[in-house]
């Protein structure tokens, strides 16, 4: 199964949990994902640094800076990015927490791989859904601000390298 | 002597006893009579004289036997002949003078009825003198009796007053002489005295009465004799005699109240024995049940009928330690137990802190033992229930640690086990169709294993305990709407009829909504997991809500498999499960019971094996505040802004 958008979706995966992160970024590629790794906060937030993701799979609990850190800096850098928490505790409060700063969902571990996988879709379309809507109204605003041809050229294509991947 | 009277000098002539008689008659009589004996002429002398003896000795100055033994000039003022011989008469006759008078045995009755009337005038005399002797005693008595004596006529009126009743009455004889009772009594008295007064005068008999007497504002307590005074068959006047009963009337009235307070103080401690929630039983010194309180008859269920005249360490679980007991009380007057189980009627445990007291009787031996039984079995199910909680905190806070680690690990098995079928689901068709097979179904079973454990961290995250409490207000049959859709899948799967009996008066309350969610979606997955034990019944989940006074109780029933009676106090333990291996987790009903005991509930159980279970939760109205100590965290105390050290006043 592949997305149905011209790009494929782009997953990072952050979790100390090294054979975890191997072994579900393999699964996830396997069914046609693009997936990054990391397995601290430090690498999660350089790899965000580098490239723009759908979805970004964050383990609550990490040894470096614990997940809430992580995903408030990732948002920081990435404001659409959709992210789904993964946690070994079962923690009420952190479970708000997350649900404050709107995480997608939270699984507990073991996760169901098919739940998850679903999550992942789900999240992703709602993403990209939401930045061709952005995309869309704010070339419309553009179109309307904007006299010149030239600028309009100039600007719709500063505004689509924004929103795309490289 | 009289020396205006005349005496009548007299001659007696006769023989024979009469003569003696007269002389006796006349000589001792001879004063009322006024008559001297001057001469005595016995003509026929008895042969020892006795007469002329007797003549001699009173003194009669001439005594003979023949007339011519008189003097001539003998001159009595009468003459008595007592023989009847005519010669007799006349020879005396021509003796004396002849005017003198004779009186001979002819007048002699005159003289005998003169004698006899002399007598009787005497006697007469004599009664009267005594009569007078003895009323001069009886008025000095009355006068000096220590006892109060008055006299009253027919008008009762005070007559005569003695110096006793003057004392008792505290008046003065011409205060009260001639005076009714009003004059000296008190109203009530006066007329209490005056009826019984009356009373005696119309029955003419004596009576005694006791009564209250005012007499200087005083009450005086007497007991009055009355004697009605009857003189020639008249009623004249009465005797009342008064005594002072008030020392003895007092005494008697003070013993009485003593009696009367002594049997309240009885009444009130068998008041409180008889009514104490405390089991008190008595026992004789073999032990046998005396008297059992109400106490007794309700923790312990048998009446007192049931148990009295019965051994009492027949209520003991362990007989042998009520003889134990019964034993040093008998030896150091008091044995004391703690934690002492009890046998019920209805085979409830019963625990009681026991101590007896032995009580001796009046003669120094033992008489009976009190046991006082406090009945600890609630507080000792409070206590079992705490350090359950804090054992279940402990547990929890290690399992959630472990769980949390042992997660880790599983995510990357299942992860991998997946990738492994998936691969092999793909790419495995050079392998050998048979061992591909096995290698697909031991992925899947693996995959199982995994989620079976899974299913054991994931509860054992159910112990992670909250800091900061989530009280809030909540609305029960949303809450339990929100748990039958959580658990919609597996209602569904199970094929279960949900029956909602709610009462719409249950108002909004306080509680945690997260840990309550906790709670019935546990006993939700409970029901069901019972009910799909019985496959070929129509599975039917009640739930039940009722408003009490102070608490919400809800009821979750079951139409499942049910609980064996021994199985039923077992089921909150920690790790004790009776589904099928690998269904349970023996967590569920233990974290249930911790959460309601936190938020001041309770959870029982009631259950037909085969037929139906229901738990019926309690919850408070009002949640404990703060909630019941956390043991997982009652030791730590946040540090308050400006709550440090105070330097100075």
């Amino acid at each position: 199964m592949t997305a149905e958008h011209d790009h494929p979706y782009r997953i990072l995966i952050v979790d100390d949990e090294e054979d975890l992160v191997t072994f579900l970024a393999h699964r996830l590629r396997k069914r046609g994902l693009e997936v990054a790794t990391a397995l601290n906060g430090a690498q999660a937030l350089a790899a965000a640094g580098k490239e723009t993701f759908d979805v970004a799979v964050v383990d609550l609990k990490m040894p470096d800076m614990d997940g809430i850190q992580v995903m408030e800096q990732l948002r920081d850098l990435q404001p659409y990015l959709e992210i789904i928490m993964l946690t070994g505790h079962g923690s009420h409060d952190s479970a708000w927490e997350a649900g404050r700063l709107q995480a997608f969902r939270y699984l507990l571990k073991p996760y169901d791989f098919e739940e998850l996988y679903e999550l992942i879709l789900t999240a992703a379309r709602l993403r990209r859904d939401r930045m061709q809507k952005e995309f869309d109204s704010r070339l419309a605003e553009l179109m309307s601000s904007t006299s010149s041809p030239r600028d309009i050229i100039e600007e719709s294509e500063k505004l689509r390298r924004e929103f795309e991947q490289d | 002597m009289n020396s205006n009277r005349t005496e009548i000098s007299t001659l007696l002539v006769g023989g024979g006893p009469e003569l003696g008689d007269l002389l006796a008659a006349l000589s001792t009589r001879s004063k009322l009579l006024h008559l001297t004996i001057t001469a005595c002429i016995d003509l026929g002398p008895s042969p020892r004289h006795m007469t002329l003896d007797h003549a001699r000795q009173v003194g009669v100055p001439v005594v003979g036997t023949h007339l011519d033994d008189l003097p001539a000039d003998c001159r009595p003022d009468l003459a008595v002949v007592t023989t009847g011989g005519g010669e007799v008469v006349r020879a005396v006759r021509d003796r004396l003078p002849a005017d003198t008078p004779v009186l001979t045995a002819k007048h002699l009755p005159l003289l005998q009825g003169v004698i006899r009337l002399v007598e009787e005038n005497r006697a007469l005399r004599m009664d009267s003198f005594r009569l007078k002797e003895t009323r001069l005693r009886l008025n000095q008595f009355v006068e000096t009796a220590a006892l109060a004596i008055y006299i009253k006529d027919t008008d009762l009126r005070f007559r005569k007053v003695n110096r006793h009743a003057l004392r008792m009455f505290g008046v003065q004889e011409e205060d009260i002489v001639g005076r009714r009772n009003f004059a000296v009594f008190g109203g009530q008295a006066a007329r209490w005295l005056q009826q019984v007064e009356q009373e005696t005068l119309r029955t003419r008999r004596t009576l005694h009465a006791t009564g209250t007497l005012q007499v200087r504002g005083q009450d005086v307590h007497v007991q009055v004799t009355l004697f009605p005074i009857i003189e020639n068959g008249l009623v004249e006047g009465l005797y009342g005699l008064v005594e002072d009963m008030t020392e003895l009337f007092e005494s008697e009235q003070r013993r009485q109240q003593v009696d009367v307070q002594l049997n309240e103080t009885q009444k009130y401690l068998r008041e409180v024995l008889e009514n104490s929630r405390d089991i008190i039983f008595l026992v004789d010194p073999d032990g046998r049940v005396l008297s059992f309180n109400r106490g007794a008859e309700n923790s312990l269920g048998y009446t007192g009928e049931e148990v009295e005249g019965r051994p009492g360490r027949n209520l003991y679980r362990d007989p042998s330690l009520f003889d134990r007991m019964l034993e040093t009380a008998l030896k150091d007057h008091h044995a004391t137990r703690y934690e002492v189980d009890f046998r019920s009627k209805d085979e409830r445990p019963v625990v009681c802190d026991v101590s007896m007291t032995l009580i001796d009787g009046p003669d120094g031996k033992p008489l009976e033992i009190v046991c006082l039984c406090r009945d600890i079995t609630t507080r000792l199910r409070l206590k079992n229930d705490l350090i359950r909680s804090e054992r279940l905190a402990a547990v929890g806070q290690m399992a959630a640690g472990v769980a949390h680690e042992i997660n880790n690990p599983l995510a990357v098995i299942d992860t991998i086990a997946g990738l492994v079928e998936e691969t092999l689901d793909d790419e495995g068709k050079n392998l050998d169709p048979a061992s591909r097979d096995l290698m697909l179904e031991a992925m899947h079973r693996l995959h199982a294993q995994v989620q079976r454990v899974t299913a054991i961290t994931h509860s054992l995250l159910g112990f992670v305990r909250k800091a900061e409490p989530g009280i809030r207000e909540l609305d029960l049959h949303e809450l339990l709407e929100e748990c039958l859709y959580v658990m919609g899948t597996e209602i569904r799967r199970a094929g279960a009829r949900v029956e909602r009996i709610f009462d719409r008066k249950i108002p909004r309350f306080n509680s945690d909504p997260m840990l309550l969610e906790q709670v019935f979606v546990n006993l939700i997955k409970n029901a069901l997991d019972a009910m799909n034990e019985v496959p070929d019944r129509e599975s039917v989940l009640a739930l039940t809500t009722n408003l009490s006074t102070e608490s919400v109780i809800i009821r979750v029933q079951d139409n499942g498999v049910g609980i064996p009676p021994g199985d039923r106090d077992k089921i909150f333990n920690l790790f004790h499960t009776t589904k099928p291996a690998g269904t349970g987790t023996g967590l569920g009903l233990a974290i249930v019971h911790d959460i309601l005991y936190r938020l001041g509930g309770t959870i029982r159980v009631a259950s037909e094996p085969g037929e139906w279970t229901r738990f019926v939760v309690e919850l408070p109205l009002q949640p404990p505040a703060p909630l019941r100590p956390d043991p997982s965290i009652s030791n730590i105390t946040p540090p308050r802004p400006g709550s440090g050290p105070r330097t100075g006043g």
